[in-house]
Parts: C-alpha cells; structure tokens; sequence
C-alpha cells in the first residue's frame, strides 16, 4: 500500500517537473530580421554563412526584394537572437530591426511584464504593451509572443508585443 | 636596343593584376570586401594582343588569388600570377615564354558605408605592393623585375537594379633590374550595371556593366634616360558581366579600345579580355 502511495506521489512529482519543463523552456522560435544593404545575393552568402553560427539557427530565408532574413529555430533549440547583430555587422551589413516570435510564461516585477525563457531564470522586458495586449499577458501564463526587439548591440534587450497567443492555441 | 624597346613596350597586363572581387567591374575597381573571416579563392584568366609598328604581342595570364575578410570592412588579396603565354613576334622572328609572374599582395579598407533597404553605397581604399618575382631573364620577360606600389580610391552604388562604380588609382614603378624603371601610371574608370531581372537568393543572378578604362603612362626610364617609343593614354570601352549562384561567381569582359595616343612607335592594343570564376568559403 505504501509502495502504492509512494509510486502515486513519484508519477505526480515526475509529471509535475515535465510539465513545469514545458512550461520553464520558453524559446525565441523565429527572427525575422531587416537587412540594410542587402542588394547582390552574391554577398548574401556572407549573412548566411554568419547567421548559421547563431546558437540555435536551424534554417534561414534570405528574400533579396524584401530585404529580410528569416531564422528558424532548430528542433527543440532556442535561437541566441543577441548574436544576430554582430553577424550581420561581420557580413558587412546594417540591422535595421528585428522581429521575434518567442515562448515563455508570463512574469510580473515592480509593475513591469516578462517573458521567462530557457527555464534558466533569464527573462526579456516586455515593453510598450498597449491594453488589449496586456489583457492577455496572464501572469504565470504560458504564451507566444511576437513583436520587435527594442535595444542595442550589448543589450539590454526588450520586446515591444504585437501580438500574444496561448500556447495552448 | 630596339630589341630592348620592343620587350619594354611590351608591358605585361600582370604588372600589376587588379583584384576582381565579384559584383564590382571586371577592368575597374569597387569598393566590395568579403565578410569577416571568409576566403575567396578565384582562379583568372586575362589577355592581350596588342600590333601595330611591325610587331605584334599576345599574352595569356592565369592569376590565382586568394582573398581574406580580417574584417568586414579590411580585406586582403594575395595574387600569384602563372604567365601561360607570352609571345612577341618584332619582324625578325616570335619568341615566347612562360613561368610564374610577379606576386602581388593587396589590401583593401572600405571606411565609409552607408546601408539603406536594397541600396549599398561604400567607398574605399586599395593599397597594394608587387614583388619582383617573375622571371625577367626569359624573352620576353615574365615581371616587371621592379618593386611596384598601387593606391587606389574607389567609389560606388549598388542596388538591387542599378550599380554604379567609380576609381582612380596610380601605380607607382620603381626601377628594376637593368636600370629599366617603367613609367607610372595613372588610371581612372566609370562603370555603370544593371541587373535585367530581379532575382533572390538561392537563385541565379546576371548583371551586366559597361565600362569606361581611361589610363594614361608616363615615359620608361633607362638609366634615367627617358625611352622615347613609351608613353601615352588610352581610352577602353569594356562590356562586361557577372552572373553568380549563391557563393559561386562567373564573370568575364573585354576591352575595346576607343581611343590610344601612344609616343613615338608602339604597339596599339587590339583588345583584351578577362574571364573569372570566384569562389566564396
């Protein structure tokens, strides 16, 4: 009977850790970067080749016309955005901005939103959240969140949301 | 000594071979350098075939370059040329010869930049040094057998429709074996490019430019004493092209000439051409 209990409570508590995982490892999914510059696809090869290097870059969409760079993250990886304007300085471009869609659960200090992500306790500032949007930011919620990153090369860095969904969606 | 003179009036086209970095005109300069840490490796193919005062002149040159992004900004280019051919035929009968060129080391530092949605304008300057390493007691003569400077400042617009180039440079000779020192020179292009059809990445890309190459050369010095038959300006009108695919270029041109004024007796230059393939790692 004991053993019984003892397994209940093991299987609960495994379940628990899974779950409280899940929801801890938040990951900036995708970036969508603009490119200033950008204007022989000859020379984009050196944003390739730099943005492949970027922690947790599985893919990456170069479109010429629209000037934007699209990373994908790898299976199960989160992508080091902080990495992405020394990459494209390297491959002798501009940054102009950058879009991000990431996931994590909401957090609240001294009156101001965080995204946690990585489940190591490192978070990104949500800032200028207009009131429709903050309605959905639920604290302890797990979301996805995209919008643009606010910041400079060194950070800190913060994310202007445009739009938050559940994760469960 | 006119035997001297007619080797002398031949001068090689890799006295001092340019760096041809893709998307940049094939005969001028641009202000273009390869991303930090990244090596181009381009294998080149130039000639030549100058006639005219009962001589004519035909050289092929293969250059194998490598070239170094220490930054994005600062890259370097080092040159080993292989003369393939170099024939000279005064009258009296033709003469060739082959070997390894004159090295070349080149460094280019692009200091201003300005990025805008599929529009890059940039500007840069190009210092480089050639080594006498070619064989210059061949008939005729595969280097320059002097220590040569270049410095050179370019300019230019590239969009995703339009390209527009502009440089001047000098090359500055000193004197070589023999006493022989070759004139300066000074150059100055204009080249205009445009890409027929908007392309992506991962996709084929075709640019085509024309070219204008002004250069004018002082006289050579023998000893200090000015070589009559040496010296002048020419003008070129150059078509040329590049296409690439992704990391890989093709490019290639050729040199008409519009316009020579050349001292005394000297062979006129009937065309010449260069045809490229880059590799970008």
């Amino acid at each position: 009977m004991i053993n019984r209990t003892l397994l209940i409570y093991i299987t609960a508590l495994l379940f628990l850790v899974i779950i409280n995982i899940s929801l801890a490892s938040a990951k900036i999914l995708s970036v969508k970067i603009s490119v200033d510059g950008l204007a022989c696809p000859f020379c984009a090869y050196g944003v390739e080749k730099k943005l492949k290097r970027v922690k947790g870059v599985g893919s990456i969409d170069i479109r010429m016309q629209e000037g934007t760079v699209t990373l994908t993250a790898e299976q199960g990886q989160s992508i080091d955005f902080a990495e992405v304007p020394g990459a494209i300085k390297n491959s002798g471009f501009s940054m102009r901005q950058m879009k991000l869609v990431a996931s994590g659960t909401v957090m609240e200090e001294d009156g101001n939103l965080f995204l946690r992500y990585e489940g190591s306790g490192e978070r990104l500032a949500l800032k200028d959240v207009g009131p429709a949007l903050r309605d959905k930011l639920t604290i302890s919620k797990s979301v996805i969140v995209k919008g643009y990153v606010i910041g400079k090369p060194g950070g800190p860095w913060s994310l202007k949301p445009e739009s938050v969904e559940d994760v469960a969606k | 000594m006119k035997r001297i003179l007619v080797i002398i009036a031949f001068l090689p086209i890799s006295v001092f071979p340019l760096p041809l970095h893709a998307h940049e005109p094939i005969f001028g300069l641009g202000p273009h350098t390869i991303f930090k840490g990244g090596v181009g490796i381009e294998i080149e193919i130039e000639g030549e075939k100058a006639s005219g005062s009962d001589e004519e002149e035909k050289e092929y040159v293969l250059f194998n370059e490598i070239i170094y992004g220490i930054t994005a900004d600062l890259a370097i280019t080092f040159t080993i040329p292989y003369v393939l051919n170099r024939k000279q035929d005064d009258g009296k009968g033709e003469e060739s010869s082959s070997g390894t060129g004159d090295l070349a080391l080149r460094t280019k530092y692009r200091f201003w930049r300005s990025d805008r949605p599929g529009i890059q304008d940039a500007a840069a300057v190009i210092a480089g040094v050639k080594l006498p390493t070619g064989n210059d007691d061949k008939t005729p003569r595969l280097g320059s057998g002097s220590t040569d400077f270049l410095l050179a400042l370019t300019a230019a617009r590239e969009s995703l429709k339009w390209y527009y180039f502009s440089d001047i440079r000098y090359r500055f000779n000193t004197e070589g074996e023999g006493g022989l020192r070759k004139g300066n020179k000074l150059f100055a292009d204009l080249a205009v490019g445009i890409r027929p059809w908007p392309t992506e990445y991962l996709k084929p890309d075709l640019v085509l430019i024309a070219e204008l190459n002004w250069e004018t050369f002082l006289r050579d010095e023998l000893h200090g004493n000015d070589i009559r038959d040496s010296g002048g300006n020419r003008l070129f009108l150059s078509p040329s092209f590049f296409i690439t695919y992704r990391n890989l270029a093709v490019k290639g041109g050729l040199q008409i000439p519009l316009h020579q004024n050349l001292n005394g007796e000297q062979p006129e230059v009937d065309y010449r051409f260069k045809l490229a393939v880059e590799l970008h790692i």
